[in-house]
């Protein structure tokens, strides 16, 4: 599904480089639950936006359903985040000027989805995030966990296999928390691939298995 | 694109201080535009519709000379060899003079035209009667009025007046409808021959209308004219010019006028536009997070870019539109305003047309997107990550 083979990222930052990601290899396979843990500046939220097509890597290669997305330009990206990722964030990241129901459909725009049928979908996700009775809501008007679930939707919205959370829990409670964890395992069992970040070892417990990183590289954790 | 644009349209009323402020600046440039360019094509429309009434297969000779005119000066001519040129149809002559009128009522020096009579027949279109008739030839005593000189005499058909000196009494026969021209309502029209006789000037003209003949190029007749005179005269004292050229040398003054005013209205336009694009610029920086969330759920360059010019050229037709009405407002408003104050202003009317209107709100919608374009594509290439990591 997913397989990142010796990819480096290097930064400039001032007058120095920063290598954010050393060489990593990694494969994650379809349907997988994944959680990448590791402590601040070991290169996950790097990771996160490699994976997320976001940004490209300064050598090696990442494979997505065996295209490479390493060299692809920046429309070509963008098709690729919209039609196969969905991302959640850890500040929920929603149009503060569009509705709950407005924000799930946005995706869809952006997939020249016609009006109806985007509806009728944005819909039934935010039923099936518990968020039907809400979704004309302005995110101001929703709490952290109702926001969150409202950006789960939105991150289903284009049906893409691979959904990335980065910290999904780290702004929220530890019911809401546990709320959107149970809704990503659910997506899970689903068949949906998940990679989750998280500094929560709690959160990772969800996950099918955890890759550690430290300094840019995979770590097996000293064991 | 419907879609785009009511997402363009909640981010214009998420801000609307900034949003109406803003349009305000395109409001103002648009409306000087409108107004000045209405005004100007009224103007235009006024004074080719003079030059129409006249016809433009006219040639008029004036005192002066080959390279400047004047309206004063007055001088003598052969009208009979003029008439043998070849095209020429018809020849008629004009003195003009102020001299001193009284009726019944009141007295003062005034305008009048001594025309030969056949000229107010040959130009029937030109001099057309309000009342009563107009100069047919073969009468003496007998005066035209322009509209306005009747009204502030208080005077109608049948009506007399005097002109000195030594007194001539002549009986209004006729009143002309009113044109643009103030001068032609301010004057009065009496026979040439008696005019002459009057200030003692016989044989002198201050103006020879020619007509000439159809299927001839009137530019063509004109110049054997010239020559003719030239030749015959031995000297170079006077103006011969067509109707369209004394059209063209209006047109150019005004055009002239007109090119400066919308200069500066022009100014006030550009004014707008920056002022748009100043928006715009904010609108993409306090937007950056947002513009990398919308990247992140697949928003390519082309959607970013589609929604900020949207919201730019949609401020530029919101602006363009009151602009528009505001513009014709004032214009309207100036006509009306000046009409009011004086009569001499019927050249001042506002033209309104599809042409104006449609043309006004094309170009404040081009305007509102070009000056969004360079924020719009700024916003469209931020990198995702770094415009996501913006807070």
């Amino acid at each position: 599904m997913i397989k990142l083979e010796n990819v480096r990222k290097v930064y400039p930052m001032g007058d120095t480089l920063v290598q954010a990601l050393r060489g990593l290899t990694l494969e994650i396979r379809k349907g997988e639950f994944v959680a990448v843990m590791g402590p601040s500046g070991s290169g996950k939220s790097t990771l996160l936006h490699l994976l997320g097509c976001l940004d490209l890597p300064s050598d090696g290669k990442i494979l997505l359903q065996d295209v490479d997305v390493s060299r692809l330009a920046e429309d070509h990206l963008a098709q690729v985040r919209g039609m196969q990722i969905g991302f959640v964030f850890q500040t929920f990241h929603l149009i503060p000027t569009l509705s709950a129901l407005e924000n799930v459909e946005l995706p869809l725009l952006f997939q020249r989805v016609p009006r109806a049928q985007r509806r009728v979908r944005a819909q039934e996700l935010l039923q099936k995030v518990g968020m039907a009775d809400r979704m004309h809501h302005k995110p101001a008007q929703l709490s952290g966990g109702e926001r969150q679930r409202v950006a789960i939707a939105r991150a289903l919205a284009a049906d893409p296999e691979i959904i990335l959370a980065d910290e999904p829990t780290g702004n929220l409670d530890s019911a809401s928390g546990k709320a959107v964890l149970e809704l990503l395992s659910q997506l899970h069992r689903e068949g949906k691939t998940i990679i989750l970040v998280t500094h929560n070892p709690e959160a990772a417990e969800y996950a099918d298995r955890i890759v550690r990183l430290r300094d840019g590289q995979l770590w097996d954790g000293g064991a | 694109m419907r879609d785009y644009l009511s997402l363009a349209m909640r981010n214009l009323r998420h801000r609307p201080k900034r949003s109406w402020l803003t349009i305000i600046g395109i409001l103002i440039g648009m409306a000087a535009v409108v107004a000045l360019v209405s005004l100007g094509q009224g103007f235009q429309q006024a004074i080719d519709r003079e030059f129409e009434g006249f016809g433009y297969n006219v040639v008029w000779i004036m005192g002066g000379g080959s390279l400047h005119y004047s309206w004063t000066s007055t001088f003598e001519l052969d009208l009979n060899s003029v008439q043998k040129i070849d095209g020429v149809a018809t020849a008629g002559a004009m003195l003009w003079k102020t001299p001193y009128v009284k009726t019944e009522k009141k007295e003062g020096f005034l305008p009048v035209y001594g025309l030969e009579p056949s000229l107010m027949r040959d130009f029937s279109g030109y001099y057309a009667p309000k009342a009563g008739t107009i100069l047919k030839g073969g009468e003496t005593r007998t005066a035209i009025l322009g509209s306005d000189v009747a009204e502030d005499l208080g005077l109608s058909v049948g009506d007399r007046l005097i002109i000195e000196r030594p007194e001539y009494e002549f009986t209004i026969v006729g009143i002309l409808k009113e044109r643009a021209d103030p001068d032609f309502n301010d004057s009065i029209y009496v026979p040439l021959s008696v005019l002459q006789e009057i200030i003692g000037e016989t044989e002198k003209f201050s103006f020879v209308l020619i007509k000439t003949k159809d299927g001839y190029d009137v530019k063509s007749v004109a110049d054997r004219i010239e020559k003719q005179l030239k030749d015959e005269r031995g000297k170079d004292d006077l103006n011969v010019q067509t109707m369209e050229e004394l059209r063209d040398l209006m047109g150019n003054i005004i055009g002239i006028a007109q090119a400066f005013l919308g200069g500066i209205a022009a100014i006030a336009l550009l004014v707008g536009s920056i002022g748009v694009m100043n928006t715009m610029y904010m609108a993409v920086l306090e937007r950056t997070h947002e513009i990398g969330v919308m990247k992140a759920i697949g928003a390519r360059r082309r959607d970013i870019l589609t929604l900020f010019l949207l919201e730019s050229g949609f401020m530029g037709l919101v602006g363009g539109f009151l602009g528009t009405l505001l513009g014709l407002g004032i214009g309207i408003g100036t006509m009306l305003l000046v009409r009011a104050l004086t009569k001499e202003a019927r050249f001042l009317e506002a033209a309104i047309s599809v042409e104006l209107i449609m043309s006004a709100l094309v170009l404040s919608f081009v305007l509102g997107a070009v000056s969004g374009w360079l924020p719009a594509r700024n916003a469209a290439k931020l990198p995702p990550v770094e415009a996501l990591r913006y807070e």
